[in-house]
């Protein structure tokens, strides 16, 4: 057994061995880190990527999970990880939330990271039981009429359906009750069970439901119409013209990262994202693929930031 | 029904369809030994497999290694007083004890047994009342998951094989640390003394330390070459005519028990196991027996879990909302596959719909094949002596509570609970009531908080909602009876010793 | 172990079960202090801690009572100083190791001080036994399951 074991030593010292940035980039494997559970989108979305990318890259891209404090856990660990190509992260729309939410960050959500590429966006859709109401402006208009009874369920405090919720109440001026569940399956549930009188998730929640006739969807978070949903209003040409909520998933890695690392990196991305197997299976996650830049994923995440920062602070959402 | 039902077997029984049932059901047995490494973890290092593999496979193969793990969770449980989930730790009270006396082996075919029939009777109730079990779970709004939780809670306080008070003080116990973390309602951080713990205590971490650590503590040092005398012939292994009769009745509770709050999306095996143990103590006209390797103890509670791990399907196949974790990879595979789950599922895609429900019949054949001739391969690791064996339970415990979330203070929690728990056993204080209310606590403050939100702060909602009431009455009624039965053993306190 | 007549215990330890259930309730009420209450409608964060707090508090005081006045038989046994130390330092030495050093090095000190907890381990036994279990661990883990985690540090 101990010769056994003296003999691998070494070939696994080896493989594990240290490595220089640039031609022979990647030489070992590469961590990809999530900061939500296993069974969540994000999970998913990073094994469905690690798949074709290990591929690409020749050396297995291993999706890895540290989850904690909405993210930010795994965020910590990774602008505190070296930049040698060897740890990403799949960033998640809450990011910016994040950033606007949490008090103080061991780790600034610009600055500390190295962004890499866009993998898909996605809108949030208001659904409510089937016939309930006729339309975004007839909702609006109850609850106007009825302050404080229409009920939104949503996926957790400080989550970006919440957010989106409070914010459609401060553009509209309408009150509604929000009700907290423990995701977005839990408030479609209780809807379902006539608990509550609004949803508003993302389209792989609720259009299963609008589908077999149970829920109807009024309206959509983002500025236009959404792509694979031409028929549905969007919330900024009905009833609340400053809405324009679209989330996002992402590559990320630590700040400073070599530039010829980057690329490399957004260009597995870029091409994984063009292989239709794997943009079809993003779709169907509810997302459009939209591979970008660095420059321009750092842009967005930036403008988030600032409309999260302005939300949290007129509603007056608990900080933690 | 029976017609579907055959279409649905023709569909499981071509060899590639059953391979994956068997692989899944295999894998899943496996992952449930080993404590902390948990089904979910399996099923999401395998979700890229499934990419090549069409729906029906798919979600055979994940289905199979969750409930495969529900059946191989009971035997760290037995051998070894690992619990790695809530469910296991009810099987840890009687089927540990039975393995210290030797009966390993015994308490393993009937945990066996009655995992099968357990199952079975799931299977039937899925494939005969799906639908009108999903359409009533819907009336399960936040006031009945409140009174549901409650009762639970009250249960809590009669498994314990102390004192009811000293439960009772347990059970609290665990309701607090079960508030560690962000608040679900405000998001406001809780008793965090470090970012790690902003998610909470592990589950893994307080049921691995108070059961697996403290055990290890008690008995490392004990030098004995034959640690305890080992039953392998057939004789001993199987129950007995009279065994096999005292065990149909809390089979057949325990499983309807389990079918009824698996089909509750969010409350699952766990409540369900303590549920089916508290019954069985309550009912029993010999109390005094359990915890010390009582048989309905250990056959009801492992009927009941793995009931309600084939009922939880109805939610998540009828309605195509996940109730937890598990169900939510189950159902991104399927999306994944191009298959939207939810209500219309079993009219576009019968094939998939009985299928799936056919192989929970085949997989729970082939998990009782495999495991009765395993049954003595696993009793043999018993006959390593314990000096030999504890170092590697260490290793088990260490990388499971590691692996399980990446978190070295879940590592170190799972040794403060341990110790905590070697301290609690010298002063009489029994672990089990701390998971519960572990379990149960979090779930009864959102209730219970989402009701006061919903309603108002009305609390005549418990009592004018149906089925809130019902569950109000029978709280009231074990409380009474437990009352009563205090009473009663105050007076001749040596006797019975249920204080 | 062996059973002894409660009351001829110190006053100390017949009291301190439920001393423990009252000085956590307190703990708890103190660390919650600051945390809002709410209303009945909009429970704040600090509702149920509070609460929980009182009951447990209450509790405490009950076990004293109860077991001032008739206890039980107490099961005494010798404190197992060996194995609390020693399968302390064995996760602790996992903890300190797993990250920086990886698993392969956690995982044969840690069982190698797991072992230590038993005094008949021997200095030979020691190192061929951890090394054993170290290497059916790899293969389990890392092999059999495939899990994420990095045999040698980075």
């Amino acid at each position: 057994m101990l010769k056994k074991l003296m003999l691998a030593l070494p070939v696994v010292t080896l493989m594990s061995g240290a490595a220089m940035a640039g031609d022979d980039y990647p030489d070992r494997s590469i961590r990809f880190i999530i900061g939500f559970g296993a069974g969540g989108n994000a999970d998913t979305v990073a094994r469905i990527l690690a798949e074709p990318m290990t591929q690409d890259l020749g050396q297995p891209v291993v999706v890895e999970s540290k989850p904690g404090a909405g993210g930010n856990v795994a965020s910590d660990f990774v602008s505190k990880s070296d930049p040698d190509g060897y740890t990403i992260q799949l960033m998640v729309g809450g990011h910016a939330v994040s950033a606007a939410l949490y008090n103080s960050q061991p780790f600034d959500p610009l600055s500390d990271f190295t962004f890499i590429s866009t993998i898909g966006q996605f809108p949030f859709f208001v659904a409510t039981p089937a016939g309930a109401y006729d339309s975004i402006e007839d909702l609006i208009a109850k609850a106007k009429a009825a302050p404080s009874t229409i009920k939104i369920g949503h996926s957790g405090v400080g989550s970006t359906q919440n957010l989106t919720g409070e914010l459609l109440e401060l553009e509209t001026g309408a009150d509604f009750i929000h009700v907290p569940y423990k995701g977005g399956a839990a408030a479609v549930t209780a809807m379902l069970g006539g608990e509550v009188d609004v949803v508003i998730d993302t389209g792989s929640v609720l259009k299963p439901q609008k589908e077999a006739g149970n829920f109807d969807i009024l309206a959509v978070s983002s500025k236009r119409r959404w792509i694979d949903s031409p028929d549905i209003p969007s919330l900024a040409e009905t009833v609340a013209p400053g809405i324009d909520i679209i989330s996002w998933t992402g590559v990320g890695a630590p700040a400073g990262l070599d530039p010829a690392v980057t690329d490399k990196l957004r260009a597995s991305v870029h091409k994984a994202l063009a292989n239709t197997d794997t943009a079809e299976r993003i779709s169907k996650l509810g997302a459009w693929p939209s591979p970008s830049s660095g420059k321009d994923m750092r842009k967005m995440i930036e403008n988030q930031i600032a409309t999260w920062k302005k939300v949290v602070e007129l509603t007056g959402i608990q900080k933690r | 029904m029976l017609e579907q039902f055959l279409l649905g077997l023709s569909v499981v029984l071509q060899p590639d369809v059953l391979m994956y049932a068997f692989f899944g059901v295999l894998l899943g047995q496996v992952i449930g030994v080993l404590p902390g490494v948990g089904a979910i973890t399996a099923i999401s290092l395998l979700l890229p497999v499934t990419f090549y593999l069409d729906a029906t496979s798919s979600v055979i193969l994940l289905a199979g290694i969750y409930y495969g793990s529900q059946y191989g969770g009971a035997i760290a449980s037995i051998l070894l007083n690992l619990p790695g989930t809530p469910s296991s730790v009810v099987t840890c009270l009687e089927g540990y004890p039975l393995a210290q006396n030797g009966r390993a082996g015994f308490a393993l075919l009937v945990t066996a047994l009655s995992s099968f029939v357990g199952s079975m009777i799931g299977v039937f109730v899925v494939v005969l009342a799906a639908i009108p079990m999903a359409a009533f779970a819907l009336k399960f709004g936040a006031p009945e998951y409140t009174m549901l939780v409650a009762l639970g809670l009250v249960a809590a306080s009669l498994i314990s094989s102390g004192s009811h008070l000293r439960a009772f003080s347990m059970a609290l116990v665990g309701i607090a640390l079960g508030m560690v973390g962000a608040d679900a309602n405000t998001g406001q951080y809780r008793f965090v003394a470090t970012e790690s713990l902003a998610d909470g205590i592990s589950l893994v971490s307080l049921a691995m330390g108070l059961f697996g650590v403290s055990e290890i503590i008690r008995n490392a040092s004990s030098f004995d070459e034959r640690r305890a005398k080992i039953d392998l012939s057939f004789k001993d292994i199987f129950p007995t005519k009279d065994e096999l009769r005292a065990m149909v009745s809390p089979v057949g509770r325990g499983a309807s028990i389990g079918a009824f709050f698996g089909a509750l999306p969010g409350t699952g095996a766990a409540i369900a196991s303590f549920m089916a143990y508290a019954f069985e103590r309550r009912i029993s006209r010999t109390p005094e027996k359990f915890g010390k390797g009582h048989l309905p103890g250990l056959c009801a509670p492992e009927a009941s879990n793995n009931a309600a791990a084939q009922t939880s399907f109805i939610p998540t196949l009828t309605l195509g909302v996940p109730g937890d974790a598990v169900m939510a990879l189950i159902i991104g595979a399927l999306i994944l596959n191009g298959i939207v789950p939810g209500p219309r599922l079993i009219i576009e895609q019968p094939d998939l719909f009985w299928g799936v429900i056919a192989s929970f019949f085949v997989g729970n054949v082939i998990l009782l094949i495999i495991n009765i001739p395993l049954i003595g391969l696993w009793v043999r690791l018993l006959s390593i002596p314990y000096h030999r064996l504890y170092p590697a339970i260490v290793l088990l415990i260490c990388v499971g509570v590691y692996s399980h979330r990446n978190s070295v203070t879940d590592v170190l929690l799972t040794l403060v609970f341990g110790i905590v728990g070697y301290v609690m056993k010298r002063y009489r204080f029994e672990p089990a009531p701390v998971l519960l209310g572990f379990v149960l606590g979090p779930m009864l403050e959102e209730n219970f908080r989402r009701t006061m939100l919903l309603y108002g702060g009305d609390f005549s909602v418990f009592v004018t909602r149906p089925i809130s009431a019902v569950l109000v009455a029978c709280g009231a009624a074990l409380m009474a009876f437990t009352a009563l039965s205090t009473l009663k053993s105050y007076r001749k306190p040596w006797k019975t010793g249920g204080r | 172990m062996q059973n002894l007549d409660q009351q001829k215990l110190p006053i100390w330890r017949r009291i301190i079960g439920g001393s423990v259930l009252v000085v956590i309730g307190l703990t708890m009420i103190a660390i919650s202090w600051s945390y809002p209450s709410g209303s009945l409608t909009q429970m704040g964060p600090g509702f149920m801690p509070h609460l929980i707090a009182l009951a447990l508090i209450t509790m405490g005081i009950a076990v004293i009572v109860s077991d001032l006045r008739d206890a039980g038989p107490v099961r005494e046994e010798q404190v197992h100083w060996r194995a609390l130390v020693f399968i302390s330092g064995a996760v602790i030495i996992f903890i300190v190791l797993i990250e920086p050093a990886g698993l392969i090095p956690a995982m044969f000190c840690a069982v190698a001080a797991s072992m230590l907890a038993n005094k008949r381990s021997g200095f030979l036994s020691i190192l061929i036994y951890s090394a054993a279990v170290t290497l059916a661990g790899w293969f389990l883990f890392i092999v059999a399951l495939g899990l994420p985690l990095t045999l040698f540090g980075r």
